[in-house]
């Protein structure tokens, strides 16, 4: 019993900083109508820059503490003014989820360059030792996060309740226009939202950073943990947002004491998936408030660019007479990042077609890369299966893991789409992780041997770029072909209106399971490839950050077109090899380019492109 | 103060909608603006209000060039604007949803007397100042989007289809209402399609088509004019020269009817 308890006491510590986490989505969902995936990035920089103000500069550490908030708050405004806030009036929603994943990168990578890759462990504000009550142990930082956790809680509802600018702020989250006919400065608002939010992660950092080892990349895990606390909650209310945080926080507890520590993801991940299915709008309701301006529409209409088709012709023969004498003019290093390169555009055509033609924003495409890589070196160094049998069966597997997913997933449609992919990524992240028989485990499956056809083997990085690059075109003109069918059509009238396609008689459901199921194929064959190129496979070679990383193509390279992916894959993985001394700042400029590219291309760099050429009218604006 | 808008044109990006529109209200008016689905009224009264910019022409309040002002500048200057389909601010109560109204005001609170006008006003608000206003029926949404737009103490009030959606007696007391607005001073431009019952209770009428006015004069002349008759108030021609026209067609209509039976 004691024990149980003990349990909940550690449940209800970690749910108060998921509670923490949701709330920022929520204030700035209710206020923006975006989700703000940068979210969690506020609470590393909270917790390593009071980190720095207390060891560096020497400040006492309460005082440290309300510095880092300050700096944390100020960031959150300057980013907001520059990027969130006008993105806002330009963008469409899935745009805008692009750029605040940018915006998450680009912390990261400033977190990088200014903190370096190492964990950093901070003291607990009241020493080491447990308090004892009635025979319990309360850890006195889980004291400390709750307190912070209550008292945030109270004052956020007392500002939004009692205040002239909790109403106003309410105001624009029931009725942007009507907000503004009251004579509110709706985008004041909007940005006050957002460095709120940013204050309450850098809070949430504070005093969470000493019961956690705090790298880098931990802002993107609170990220996911108060993504998934806020979708399990519902994230049109406050109340959803608290109840979501401390019930992903004691099912994480619970399962972990009780099954297994490696489960205890998946089992999350798995309630989140239920939550999504039964009621995607989660297990609290907001009051009343159906938004009067349905949000998930689109503020604003994409246009896709598209070249000429002369020129298109004379392009693509231009590009595979480069692509057939690159090997022999570039050295080792170069040849393999644009092995790398194609591998990931095949990946990346298949996120194409489910995102850029069919609408569906999907964050889990390397969930597919995983079991196709792992499927096929498991089969080939465990039980010496041909590669060729071990890469169909990965596509087999992805496209039944596919289908299954499409299913579950039908009713829902873009923000909820995008989690519920975002789950299933994360829960083949976990279940790589997790059966450490078949896949290795956190440190991964080694020794996977070459690809090989028929006893020919593609040892040397020139055959297995050769065998890629056929593969590349062969799928390419394939897809571009079938884009230009009825099926392609029918996507692109899906993503614009599944109503009005399904009134014209499109099978909104078989296309849309087909687009997946081709998608899946596509990562699957990629994650296979990938493994034999590495001859290693590891969770993080093809998790979520990958996953997000395939999305930062896409949207920087131009989505909607076939060929705009392959641009940003090349520069994504081939200029960090060029600058290999600047590798540090990585991730900070493709964070900088990602949310860039969303605010200032959102046809991306392939839209530029064709801007830029002579004799190219530009698009009127809509 | 007086309203006045000269050779106005906007628009939606690069689709104008609006084209060198001239019309003024004088003080304690009601000047009604009448056309069909689509012809630019609503766009006309957000251009007036703000949430639209106009592309071209000046909107001269008061002696004083507006159309560079943002909305709540307009707003403290006296210009109103109760929009489209009402808009309240569904999950908050009806006295918060007030409140809103008074937002531009120093403190947020409303001048004196305001709060005990509106009381008088609207007879059914005061007992439910703490409901949530998306529980309201449509017509108490209307009253309520009214009420708050008179919160502020506007001078001019832009009413978009007040009447929109809702059941003829509910019809006409909003019409009644806005008929008691010009006694307390209050100048009003009604958007209306429901062309009858405005030109019924505006001093003058203005008739938009296709984004350009083509019309305007007095109301009881809008009223009869046979051109207006034909297209807004739903009557032929014929009818509109000769009264007894209307009785005819019913009597033919009831004896199709009973032909066929």
């Amino acid at each position: 019993m004691t024990q149980f308890i003990q349990i909940i006491i550690g449940g209800i510590q970690q749910g108060s900083i998921y509670a923490l986490l949701a709330l920022g989505f929520s204030l700035v969902y209710r206020v923006t109508g975006v989700i703000n995936l940068a979210q969690g990035a506020f609470c590393t920089l909270g917790a390593l820059t009071a980190y720095s103000l207390e060891t560096s500069v020497g400040l006492p550490p309460l005082l440290a503490a309300l510095g880092a908030i300050l700096a944390t708050t100020a960031l959150a405004a300057v980013a907001g003014r520059a990027l969130f806030v006008p993105g806002l009036a330009r963008l469409t929603n899935s745009n805008m989820l692009m750029m605040t994943a940018g915006l998450l990168t680009l912390f990261e990578g400033l977190v990088l360059v200014i903190w370096g890759s190492q964990p950093y462990a901070m003291p607990p504000f009241s020493g080491e030792k447990p308090w004892r009550v009635a025979g319990l142990l309360l850890p006195t930082q889980g004291v400390w996060v709750f307190g912070v956790t209550l008292a945030i809680i109270v004052a956020l509802g007392w500002m939004l309740a009692r205040t002239r600018l909790g109403q106003s702020l309410r105001a624009c989250s029931e009725n942007p226009t009507a907000a503004r006919l009251m004579g509110v400065d709706v985008p004041r608002m909007q940005l006050f939202a957002f460095a709120l939010a940013g204050a309450i992660g850098a809070a949430a950092g504070v005093v969470v950073a000493p019961a956690i080892a705090l790298q880098f990349d931990t802002g993107r895990l609170l990220t996911i943990s108060g993504f998934i606390a806020v979708a399990i909650g519902g994230i049109a209310s406050f109340p959803g947002a608290i109840a979501g945080g401390l019930l992903l926080g004691l099912v994480g507890q619970l399962a972990t004491a009780y099954v297994s520590s490696l489960f205890s993801n998946a089992l999350a991940l798995g309630l989140l998936l239920i939550v999504l299915v039964w009621r995607p709008s989660g297990l609290i309701r907001a009051k009343l408030a159906r938004r009067s301006d349905v949000r998930d529409e689109a503020r604003v209409w994409m246009h896709v660019s598209r070249l000429p088709s002369a020129m298109a012709w004379r392009g693509g023969g231009l590009l595979i007479c480069l692509g057939l004498a690159a090997p022999f003019l570039l050295g080792q290093a170069l040849l393999g990042a644009l092995i790398i390169t194609l591998i990931l555009f095949i990946a990346l055509i298949g996120q194409d077609v489910l995102m850029g033609y069919g609408g569906q924003i999907s964050l889990g495409q390397a969930g597919f890369m995983a079991i196709g890589g792992y499927t096929a070196a498991y089969l080939a160094t465990e039980h010496a299966w041909a590669p060729i049998a071990g890469v169909v069966a990965g596509m087999g597997l992805s496209v039944a893991c596919a289908i299954v997913l499409a299913a579950v997933t039908l009713r829902l449609r873009g923000l909820y789409m995008a989690l519920a992919t975002l789950a299933f990524g994360l829960l083949i992240d976990s279940c790589a992780i997790g059966f450490d028989d078949i896949t290795g485990g956190p440190s991964g499956m080694v020794g996977i041997p070459d690809f090989s056809v028929a006893g020919f083997a593609f040892a040397t990085p020139m055959r297995m770029y050769f065998l890629v690059l056929a593969l590349v075109v062969l799928i390419f003109v394939a897809v571009a072909g079938a884009m230009r069918s009825g099926f392609g059509r029918a996507l692109q009238a899906i993503r614009t209106d599944p109503l009005a396609a399904a009134a014209l008689g499109v099978n909104v459901v078989g296309c849309k399971m087909a687009a997946f199921a081709l998608s899946a194929t596509l990562a699957s064959l990629a994650g296979s490839l990938y493994a034999f190129q590495f001859h290693f496979l590891s969770p993080d070679m093809v998790g979520t950050p990958r996953s997000l990383e395939l999305v930062s193509m896409l949207v920087i390279g131009g989505e909607g077109t076939l060929i705009g992916p392959l641009l940003g894959a090349a520069v994504l993985t081939i200029l960090p090899t060029v600058f290999q001394p600047l590798a540090i700042y990585k991730t900070l400029a493709s964070g900088a380019l990602l949310a860039g590219c969303s605010l200032y291309l959102p046809q991306g760099m392939f839209g530029l492109i064709v801007r830029l050429l002579p004799g190219q009218k530009r698009p009127i604006a809509a | 103060m007086s309203l006045e808008l000269r050779g106005i044109s906007s628009g939606y990006g690069a689709s104008m909608v609006l084209h060198d529109i001239s019309l003024a209200v004088a003080p304690g008016e009601i000047v009604t603006l009448i056309g069909a689905n689509g012809a630019g009224k609503s766009s006309l009264a957000k251009t007036i209000s703000g949430l639209l910019p106009a592309i071209g022409g000046t909107i001269v309040w008061d002696g004083e060039r507006i159309d560079r002002l943002s909305t709540a500048e307009r707003l403290r200057r006296g210009i109103a604007h109760v929009p489209e389909g009402r808009q309240v601010f569904a999950g908050m109560t009806v006295a918060e949803n007030l409140a809103m109204g008074a937002t531009i005001r120093r403190g947020g609170r409303a001048a004196s007397g305001v709060m005990d006008e509106i009381h008088a006003l609207f007879p059914i608000l005061a007992p439910r100042m703490g409901d949530i206003a998306g529980n309201f029926s449509g017509g108490q949404q209307q009253m309520l989007a009214i009420a708050r737009g008179l919160m502020s103490s506007p001078r001019l009030l832009i009413l978009d289809e007040p009447s929109l959606g809702l059941a003829p007696l509910l019809i006409a007391e909003i019409f009644q209402l806005i008929a008691t607005l010009r006694q307390r001073g209050i100048s009003v431009l009604l958007a209306e399609q429901n062309a009858r019952a405005a030109l019924s209770i505006a001093d003058r009428g203005a008739v938009i088509e296709n984004g350009r006015l083509v019309m305007q004069g007095a109301a009881h002349a809008l009223l009869h004019a046979p051109g207006i008759a034909e297209r807004y108030l739903g009557v032929g021609v014929a009818s509109a020269v000769d009264p007894a026209a209307s009785g005819r067609m019913a009597e033919r209509l009831r004896a199709c009817v009973w032909n066929d039976g």
